[in-house]
């Protein structure tokens, strides 16, 4: 004791110096915690009540500084007059600079020297000699010249004779690209209509009688030859809006159908009134035409959140590109019902046998119906090959790629602008080459980050000097606007007030402006800068969470998808391992392998749970050719369903498929954890209820389960934690497919969480989203500190105790 | 007396037989949990041996042809997406490093709460409490932008450094060596004039060992499998891990089974021999884990 006692005192001599120990062993922690956990928490918070600009720069760190500047700033507009004097750059300099820029933009949108699509390019055997080896020599060289002008043309030639359905359906995608991207990001022009003017809805409906006369003077017209189209048109349409049967008199249906848009009984914000006036129109049964105003309408009612909802459109690149299979069930249900909807023109009609039918030959929707049915396939490299022809042309041929090059032909003798332009298709500036490029034309000093400096301070000044003299012209008008203003209101004439008021307004706004400029000018870093920089909005992230339908149900949805999935899977799996880990610490039972059990057991839990999930998701694939069936499909076979159940097609299937995996990878890890918590349990207590003649059950019931209750609801929250951020399994399994409708809004019946807070930040409309993203994050944040305080809460006794063990230690210390 | 005995003896063996018909059942409902366990690997492996036709064709849970292994490994080493090589070299790297660090940096700050007297040492350790229910994946679109902002999108070091700080690891070897350290052996190495950083190293890491070791372990395996950071972090060919080959297998325009199945065969034989090896450490943590004693 009294060793002790000296022992201690002496380490507490020392301890003084020792102290600082303590705070350098856990100072890495903390370091790294803070950088990187706790600040990305923290600017999650903040991103999260921001939003952010429509345009983002590509910036990629500190060193890429400069050539982010090059590249967004536009200084032209700026310095209209004389340029060169105001910015000492030369307008050709800046040119090339700027042509710089736009080549790498088309290499990053059409990816022209996409290695893969070279290499398949060159695995073309029945090309000329001479083009294998100008490719052969573009691929050793990299140099974009070395593809002669003859071998862009036969590979022309080449794409052009080279039919297979593949194809056609590739050529056809950009279309509907164009055709869906034109829609989604029009702005809807807010104009502000006075009451009495006539609404673009109203005009539309005045014109459709003109259209039903039409319909009633064609039926009275006898049948001629040319006229024989428009008869077909209007009974096809008849029959379509029928339901696929022929009305008795198609004109009078026709009729009727107008009728009700003509009273306003049915609404004209409608895809099939769109598609049948579009339909009748080209086959000429009427004239007038409203078409393209209705379609205006339609694209700001609700095509844009329709195109949105599908899941498909996002990558049509990519079929496009033969990156991504044509054999697509979603590809095809997402193509018709834009075809449907009137987007696009999925389904063009031919007369055949004197009636009007759909061309399934040469229309979209029936070709990709075609190549799913027929399992139809060309050869993999063949089609990438004319895939990739097609943009290699489009790069080659455009104008903008010539003119770009004819500006910089000065830069030839250091190798031209390709020797300093990165061909991978790589979405980046390569930071390095680009600065050689601006040193090779002579623009190192003339455009540097501490000129652009200078510049901006001396736009500030001008733009401070400009304002001064506004402000002193604006007041000086100031006395003079607000006595007319008065005078105005004597005479009570309405008018006169309302633009004696205007006048006063608009003194008023240029001082405020002009104050305003005078204490923060705009520079032209800032234009730039602006260009990234988060908005502040406050709570309108959240509150467009709660105020938009749509994203309500989109968040709520996903928040409840996971929570079922998971509940689908944590059932089963704690009361299995309960089952399991009675069985295993039963001791009268004197198993033999147990830890060979609880090591097969565990398997799964270790195993990625990436290339689980690609596994269950090839081997319950479906097809409905009988020669190729997946695992599943085989083994539904053995128990006599030869067809087979496709599960990626039913949203519960596929749930339970991911509760399934969950299920399988995680029941074996709560069995080890009740089994530890059962062997926790002093012996004495099971061995004195066997001498009292207790049953396994009661045994089970009366001990087990309330001493091991603190365990279970460990487990229980631990897991719910990580069931909310099941991500890997559900992406990987059906990337969320199948959807569903859930209060009208489709939703993807296997879309977790996280991977809604992915899709929004990182998806393909990534500018827009990411302060939703953050708010969700925050949303899932709050939630898993929910639970965790319950944990805590369950789990305080313990910890209290040993706290205050720790605290007593620490006294006599 | 005779009458009570002859009862205990007929009571004891209908309990033995029905203990033995329990152990029977049992013995057959975990043969076909482990029958289900190995069940999908199995099924890789026998695939990876057929051509995509034979695989469609009908169940053939035997080996094929190893010619048809070597063709398959050959068209998977083709694709342009895939390359175990790669993959595995990219995750190796990424995972020792993190999991090293990440038990280090740990054992380090778990020692220096549990040893040293400082004024910030219990809000410290409550710090780490209070965070380690924290999931990383609700700070992702703060950590993809600050990534950006300091130039380290497409690195490595993005998913190595984060290890560093682990609250839960810390919290695990807290929790050892409040039982096993005792602090008489870090007086003695003072008294023999060992610095306190030698002290770590060289006395106090190996007693530490049994704690560390599981912890390693688990450490590897959570880094080896994670999926979610690393797709937000890594998009170029060449630093992708192997989780993210496997995932290029996903999406591919001519499906090719003999070629999926040689992938997933090869993604999770190195994760199958680490367990087959270490099986007893990884389970014998599980349960440590779980129990605070």
């Amino acid at each position: 004791m009294a060793k002790g006692a000296t022992k201690t005192s002496s380490g507490r001599r020392r301890g003084i110096s020792y102290a600082r120990f303590g705070y350098y062993f856990i100072i890495p922690f903390f370091l790294v915690y803070a950088i990187f956990s706790f600040t990305p928490l923290l600017s999650t918070f903040w991103y999260s009540t921001t939003n952010i600009g429509e345009t983002t720069a590509e910036f990629n760190g500190f060193s890429n500084t400069v050539v982010y500047y090059d590249q967004y700033l536009d200084l032209t507009p700026l310095y209209t007059k004389n340029f060169e004097k105001d910015v000492g750059i030369s307008d050709k300099d800046y040119s090339r600079m700027k042509a710089y820029f736009s080549l790498q933009n088309i290499i990053r949108d059409q990816d022209p020297f996409n290695e893969e699509g070279m290499q398949a390019l060159a695995s073309l055997t029945d090309l000329s000699a001479d083009t294998q080896k100008s490719i052969q020599a573009y691929l050793s060289s990299k140099n974009p010249s070395d593809l002669t002008k003859d071998a862009l043309k036969e590979l022309a030639d080449y794409r052009s004779n080279f039919s297979a359905l593949d194809k056609q359906i590739m050529d056809q995608l950009p279309g509907v690209i164009t055709a869906t991207t034109a829609i989604t990001s029009a702005t809807p022009t807010e104009e502000e209509t006075s009451a009495d003017a006539v609404t673009p809805e109203d005009a539309i409906i005045e014109k459709i009688p003109d259209l039903i006369n039409e319909l009633k003077t064609l039926k009275t017209t006898d049948a001629t030859d040319d006229n024989k189209l428009a008869f077909e048109t209007v009974d096809y349409y008849a029959t379509k809006l029928n339901g696929g049967t022929a009305p008795k008199d198609s004109f009078d249906f026709l009729v009727n159908y107008y009728q009700g848009f003509a009273d306003k009984t049915t609404t004209i914000k409608d895809n099939d009134f769109y598609t049948t006036t579009v339909g009748l129109v080209a086959g000429k049964a009427v004239t007038t035409n409203f078409t393209s105003s209705l379609k205006d309408i339609l694209a700001a009612s609700d095509w844009v959140a329709l195109i949105n909802s599908l899941p498909s459109i996002a990558s049509l690149q990519d079929y496009a590109d033969a990156a991504k299979d044509l054999h697509s069930e979603q590809l095809y249900t997402d193509i018709k019902t834009l075809s449907d909807a009137g987007i696009i023109a999925g389904e063009k009609l031919i007369e055949k046998d004197g009636k009007l039918v759909v061309d399934e030959e040469n229309s979209l929707v029936p070709q990709i119906r075609k190549l799913i049915d027929t399992n139809y396939t060309s050869d993999p490299t063949q089609i990438k090959a004319v895939a990739h022809i097609r943009n290699l042309l489009a790069y080659t041929d455009d104008k903008t790629f010539k003119a770009v090059l004819d500006n910089v032909k000065a830069v030839k003798a250091a190798g031209g602008i390709n020797g300093f332009m990165n061909f991978s298709g790589s979405r980046e500036v390569d930071t390095s080459m680009y600065l050689k490029y601006k040193e090779a034309i002579g623009l190192q000093d003339k455009m540097s980050l501490s000129h652009y400096e200078d510049l901006d301070e001396a736009r500030k000044a001008q733009n401070v000097k400009d304002a001064e003299a506004a402000l002193k012209e604006n007041q000086k008008a100031l006395p003079a606007a607000q006595a007319e203003y008065d005078k105005a209101l004597a005479t009570g004439d309405e008018t006169t007030i309302r633009t004696a008021k205007e006048a006063l307004a608009k003194v008023q706004t240029a001082i405020r402006t002009a104050e305003l400029t005078i204490k923060t000018p705009g520079g032209i870093l800032t234009s730039a800068d602006a260009k990234t920089s988060f908005i502040f909005v406050g709570l309108q992230n959240y509150i467009s969470i709660f105020a938009n339908t749509t994203r309500f149900t989109k968040v709520f949805g996903t928040i409840l998808t996971t929570v079922i999935m998971w509940i689908m899977n944590f059932v089963p799996q704690i009361l299995l391992a309960l089952l399991l880990a009675a069985w295993l610490t039963d001791s009268r039972l004197k198993l033999k392998g147990l830890s060979a059990m609880k090591s097969l057991i565990y398997l799964p839990n270790v195993m990625t749970a990436s290339t689980i999930a690609l596994f269950f998701y090839r081997s319950f694939q479906f097809s409905t050719n009988q020669a190729s069936k997946s695992l599943a499909q085989q083994i539904l076979a053995i128990f006599g369903n030869a067809n087979g159940f496709n599960f990626f097609a039913q949203p519960w299937a596929t749930r339970s498929i991911v509760a399934f995996i969950n299920f399988w990878m995680w029941y074996g890890n709560t069995m080890i954890v009740l089994i530890a918590g059962i062997s926790s349990i002093s012996v004495s207590l099971f061995e004195s209820a066997q001498i009292d003649g207790a049953s396994s059950g009661q045994i089970f019931r009366r001990i087990t389960l309330p001493n091991i209750r603190p365990i279970i609801l460990y487990t229980l929250v631990t897991a719910l934690i990580g069931g909310l951020q099941m991500y890997d399994i559900p992406k990987l399994l059906a990337n969320g497919e199948p959807t569903i409708m859930f209060f009208n809004t489709k939703l993807k019946s296997t879309e977790t969480i996280l991977m809604y807070i992915q899709d929004q930040a990182f998806g393909p409309k990534a500018s827009h989203q990411v302060g939703v993203a953050a708010a969700v994050s925050v949303i899932l944040f709050l939630l898993t500190t929910i639970i965790s305080g319950i944990l805590f809460y369950v789990m305080r006794d313990k910890d209290a105790a040993r706290a205050k063990k720790l605290a007593k230690k620490g006294g006599v210390a | 007396m005779s009458k009570k005995s002859l009862n205990n003896n007929l009571n004891s063996r209908s309990l033995s037989g029905m203990l033995a018909a329990r152990s029977a059942l049992i013995y057959i409902v975990v043969a076909f949990l482990a029958l289900l366990s190995i069940f999908p690997f199995y099924y890789m492996f026998m695939s990876s041996t057929w051509t995509s036709f034979e695989i469609l064709e009908k169940l053939r849970l035997y080996p094929g042809s190893l010619a048809q292994l070597a063709k398959n490994i050959g068209k998977l080493s083709g694709r342009s997406e895939f390359s175990f090589p790669i993959g595995f070299k990219n995750s190796f790297i990424i995972t020792t490093s993190a999991a090293v660090l990440s038990v280090y940096f740990s054992a380090l700050t778990a020692y220096g709460i549990k040893v040293y007297q400082f004024k910030l040492k219990n809000a410290a350790f409550t710090f780490i409490m209070l965070v380690l229910m924290v999931p990383t994946q609700v700070s992702i679109v703060g950590f993809f932008k600050q990534m950006i902002a300091m130039g380290l999108i497409g690195t490595k070091w993005p998913l190595i450094i984060p290890a560093i700080a682990a609250p839960g690891v810390v919290f695990f070897i807290k929790q050892y060596l409040d039982s096993a350290l005792s602090l008489e052996i870090i007086e003695a190495s003072r008294i023999d004039g060992a610095g306190e950083f030698y002290t770590f190293n060289r006395i106090c890491l190996p007693i530490m060992m049994p704690a560390i070791v599981t912890q390693l372990i688990f450490a590897f395996i959570a880094n080896w499998n994670n999926y979610f950071t690393p797709s937000i972090i890594l998009s170029k060919m060449k630093d992708k891990t192997l989780p993210l080959m496997v995932a290029t297998l996903y999406g591919d325009r001519f499906t090719d089974y003999g070629q999926i199945y040689t992938g997933l065969s090869i993604a999770v034989i190195p994760l199958i021999i680490v367990y087959s090896i270490l099986q007893r450490y990884i389970i014998s943590g599980v349960s440590a884990g779980s129990v605070k004693e």
